[in-house]
């Protein structure tokens, strides 16, 4: 009996949309460009502040081919793509802050775009931490 | 007055960048960065025109200040567009905040 008065109950709930019926908590891409190596930190802190999800990829700097070659140096970069609440923005860009004062190892930018749509709520819930939905 | 940036995305072939770079850097660009990646062409349109997609793209991404944003554009458009051997893609992204972006001197 319970169960199928819960069924009904899902099937209910499960009409109408999702941004209808429940408070949206827009996201953000936050894309920090740092030299070689000093990617993990930035994964590793962003994960500390309740982010669910960083990726980290390989990208080159842009001098000019002819300036690397005098000096001889290759300028790796890693650019970590994450996606953050809007509301934990200003923690992490606060952790870059600190970050690109250290040295002149650490330094880099970072920015961030906003996110127009997500593909289901189970993503979205996932990137938000909704552990609960709260009704509008 | 806060300035805005806007994030210019530009993919070209696998070592076009220094001439997307090039064209940017002579209207007002400061730097970029440069990623490697692997195009996916739609092969039965490619057949049709006879036009051959390279699959190894280059993705340079650059921030400018939104008042140089159509001059850059233009000028990689012109270096290395679609009709160029870069075959190059170009599109922009409005960018919220910033950090550690160099301060502009112009002030």
């Amino acid at each position: 009996m319970n169960n199928k008065k819960r069924i009904e109950k899902d099937q209910v709930s499960k009409t109408g949309l999702y941004e209808d019926r429940f408070v949206l908590r827009p996201l953000k891409c936050l894309i920090v460009i740092v030299n070689e190596h000093q990617g993990d930190f930035f994964v590793n802190s962003f994960k500390d502040v309740g982010v669910s999800c960083s990726f980290s990829s390989y990208g080159k700097g842009t001098a000019s081919s002819d300036i690397r070659h005098i000096l001889g140096v290759e300028d790796k970069k890693d650019l970590v793509l994450s996606l953050v609440k809007e509301s934990d923005v200003g923690s992490c860009l606060d952790i870059c802050r600190e970050r690109f004062k250290v040295s002149q190892e650490a330094k880099g930018i970072a920015f961030t775009i906003k996110v127009d749509s997500v593909v289901g709520v189970m993503l979205y819930r996932f990137l938000t931490d909704t552990k609960q939905n709260r009704r509008k | 007055m806060k300035q805005e940036m806007v994030l210019i995305v530009v993919i070209v072939n696998k070592g076009y960048n220094d001439l997307v770079m090039q064209a940017a850097r002579e209207n007002g660009a400061r730097g970029g960065t440069i990623v490697t990646a692997r195009g996916t062409g739609n092969e039965e349109t490619e057949k049709f025109y006879g036009v051959v997609i390279k699959p190894d793209k280059e993705m340079v991404l650059i921030i400018v200040d939104n008042i140089i944003k159509d001059k850059v554009l233009e000028a990689v458009g012109k270096t290395c567009g679609l009709n160029t051997k870069g075959q190059g893609i170009a599109f922009t992204l409005p960018v919220c905040d910033t950090v550690g972006l160099a301060e502009e001197d112009t002030k």
